[in-house]
């Protein structure tokens, strides 16, 4: 206890330096901004600003990198609630009841519960976050290469198993990722693989590039097939502030989104996507009056946003403490931690703990900033949100393409990064969705290094994974979820079938 | 969302439709034939897989044609088949590479696994799409994304050569294009006001090393290797 105290006060030591207060700021303050644009989510706009970090110092990017996270997500919430687009999928839920109650001339009060409940559960997650990193390290240190292989297994087959749609099909989608990861570089050898002796192909393909292609490009072109009819709400922002009995009735929803997205957060493939789902199906479940919902209940913008920042807090655990990146969001974060030259593991805390521990207190104060900028701020994102379309995409367009160029000065990664666009269009087009792609493109090396070492200490022997009892036990896990995922598909597909003939 | 076009009653369309589905397992049957030819003889085990699958697809195009068999959900037919011609693609392009010594992995063995997965799983999407009913293709549409990545390339070829400003300011209004609600002025204006914002913010406030103008040392052969 004393120690996670000394911790963390090493932590806000290093968060509350003026300089890292300032990029806390700016990355909150620019997230918003651009998570704000209806279509971006918090993974375009963070490969989009990751070449504003680059010229700062690891804790200070790291810093306004986490910045530019919440703010992106706080930012889709104000599009979600003002617009009915949700900027991204976590807050596709909080456009249901948000919106009704921005129509009722409630938009203040909705804005201003879904910054205070992602401030309350922004407060409990960085205490969990602080409060299981040095246990969980410790656990990462009994961790040989077949348990990590194991666990990344695991990992993949939890993102599968929450994500919406087939699961055979996100399946491929990983298999996808972990094959293009494949190119480039072979670690151990050297040798080229699969770069055809294009010079730019030797390192690999570029993580920003790929999710740059697939999630902003693709976005885009999707977007403009669609006419733009947005209606913003018209009606004047009047009464910021909720009223007392508003807060009453949010306080347990918030609670309970707190810890449903607390510990969706952590599970590997879980993220802020299905907390905000499961918390707001579980407020209808325990309303007294459920047909509430849908129709302003402020409950329903409180419980999911709540739980989405917790869960969005969270998932930094396994990312932190293992290495490894439970959704897209924190492999984008592997991305940017690898350009600063830190590898994400249990190694980063003992090495340089006022990293770790600034990069936690700051997560605290991201969130406090959130509510202190954006609630007076919320007439600029109005009038944002106001721009039309065909001027919006243009601007997201150049950030994009001279945000992916000044990684490498290189103009075949914009290439590379159209090609992809035009690939996720594609895959969006025949129902693939991109991120457990994404999740397996970051995974592949990691993986394969596993794999690899594992046969190698088991002389050749694949039994190894079995053998060993935490590898059993992670593999047994994930053969178990990915039997009750497919056991309905395959029952539902066969009616399908047998309905037709 | 739900822009998708139904499969259409029309026998016009019908038939098209039924050639494509015939014609592109055909063609991933031979290209995979064609990779066998190709393939360094270092690795038999790839280059008869190859053949066999090649073979495979040529004979299940022709059995499409001989029971007459309709695609019921052409999104997950394509689908998994375009993933299987990559997956077939990615065990050709990884077959100069050195396979499992002892056992030590060789640089191809990860490639391999996770090629062959790729198969196996692509097998099954293609295989349920031909029998379980969808909703039909979604149209393309051409217009966005052929000038969204136009306007990307613009921006590769020229950023080296020309600078910042002009390839920003090109782009822009390539992109532009690509949607039907622009008007030009308006667009040509944004255009200008974007590049001089993106001149402040990346040159200038982050001093990323970026050229402004074009290169003084320009002609065409300097533009043609851009890279």
């Amino acid at each position: 206890m004393t120690d996670l105290l000394a911790n963390l006060a090493l932590g806000f030591g290093v968060a509350f330096s003026p300089a890292n207060l300032a990029f806390c700021m700016l990355g909150t303050l620019v997230g918003t901004l651009i998570g704000v644009l209806p279509g971006v989510g918090p993974l375009a706009t963070i490969a989009m600003l990751l070449p504003i970090t680059f010229g700062l110092p690891p804790v200070g990017a790291l810093i306004m990198l986490a910045g530019i996270y919440y703010g992106s997500q706080y930012g889709g919430s104000t599009t979600s609630i003002l617009v009915n687009i949700p900027g991204e999928a976590a807050s596709v839920v909080t456009t249901l009841d948000g919106h009704q109650m921005a129509l009722q001339g409630r938009a203040g009060p909705a804005l201003a519960i879904a910054a205070i409940g992602s401030f309350f559960a922004g407060c409990v997650a960085t205490v969990l976050v602080a409060a299981l990193g040095a246990p969980l390290t410790s656990v990462a240190l009994l961790f040989g290469p077949a348990e990590y292989f194991s666990l990344m297994v695991l990992g993949l087959i939890f993102a599968v198993v929450l994500a919406k749609g087939s699961v055979v099909k996100a399946l491929a989608m990983i298999l996808l990722g972990l094959m293009l990861s494949m190119i480039g570089s072979d670690i151990e050898t050297g040798q080229s693989r699969m770069s055809f002796d294009i010079p730019e192909m030797a390192d690999g393909i570029g993580f920003v590039t790929v999710a740059m292609g697939v999630f902003g490009f693709a976005e885009i072109m999707r977007n403009l097939e669609h006419t733009s009819s947005r209606d913003v709400v018209k009606a004047k922002l009047t009464g910021l502030m909720p009223t007392w009995p508003d807060l009453k009735a949010c306080a347990p929803a918030i609670g309970r989104g707190t810890l449903l997205g607390s510990i969706l957060g952590i599970l590997p493939g879980g993220g802020a996507v299905i907390a905000a789902f499961a918390a707001y199906t579980f407020e209808k479940k325990v309303a007294k009056d459920p047909s509430r919902f849908g129709r302003g209940a402020i409950e329903g913008v409180a419980a999911p946003e709540s739980a989405n920042n917790a869960a969005s807090q969270t998932s930094f655990i396994p990312l932190l403490t293992l290495g490894i990146p439970p959704n897209a969001v924190m492999a984008l974060m592997v991305g940017a931690m690898t350009i600063h030259g830190i590898v994400p593991g249990p190694q980063v805390m003992t090495k340089q703990p006022e990293l770790f521990w600034g990069m936690i207190a700051s997560m605290w104060l991201g969130n406090a900033m959130l509510v202190v900028i954006n609630l007076p701020l919320v007439g600029v994102w109005v009038r944002l949100l106001r721009v039309p379309y065909r001027l919006l995409y243009p601007a997201i367009m150049m950030f994009c393409c001279i945000g992916v160029y000044s990684i490498n000065n290189s103009p075949f990664d914009v290439i590379m990064t159209a090609a992809f666009g035009l690939v996720g269009y594609w895959l969006s087009k025949h129902d693939f969705e991109p991120a457990p792609m994404l999740l397996g493109f970051v995974l592949g090396p990691l993986m394969e290094e596993n794999l690899r070492r594992a046969m190698l200490i088991a002389r050749g022997d694949p039994t190894t994974f079995l053998t060993r009892p935490i590898s059993a036990s992670l593999l047994a896990l994930a053969t178990l979820l990915l039997v009750i995922a497919l056991l309905p598909m395959i029952r539902s597909k066969r009616e399908e079938v047998f309905v037709e003939d | 969302m739900s822009e998708g076009v139904q499969a259409s009653s029309d026998g016009a369309a019908d038939h098209k439709r039924t050639v494509m589905s015939v014609l592109a397992p055909l063609l991933v049957g031979l290209l995979s034939i064609g990779g066998y030819f190709r393939t360094p003889p270092s690795s038999p085990l790839i280059a008869d897989v190859l053949l066999f699958a090649g073979i495979a697809l040529v004979a299940f195009a022709i059995a499409l044609v001989v029971l007459r068999w309709p695609i019921r959900d052409p999104r997950d037919y394509y689908g998994g088949l375009a993933l299987l011609g990559v997956a077939f693609f990615m065990l050709w392009a990884g077959s100069d590479l050195p396979g499992t010594r002892g056992f030590a992995f060789g640089p191809g063995t990860g490639p391999r696994i996770f090629a062959s997965v790729l198969a196996v799983l692509s097998l099954i999407v293609m295989v349920v799409g031909m029998f379980a009913q969808g909703p039909g293709l979604e149209r393309y549409a051409w217009r966005g994304p052929f000038f969204i990545t136009l306007g990307t390339l613009v921006f590769a070829v020229t950023i080296r050569q020309f600078g910042l400003v002009i390839a920003t300011f090109v782009s822009i209004i390539t992109v532009a294009a690509g949607s039907s609600e622009s008007r030009w002025i308006e667009t040509l204006i944004w255009a200008a006001v974007l590049t001089g914002f993106a001149v402040l913010v990346f040159p200038i406030a982050l001093s990323l090393p970026l050229q402004l103008w074009p290169s003084p040392n320009l002609s065409f052969s300097t533009f043609l290797n851009f890279r």
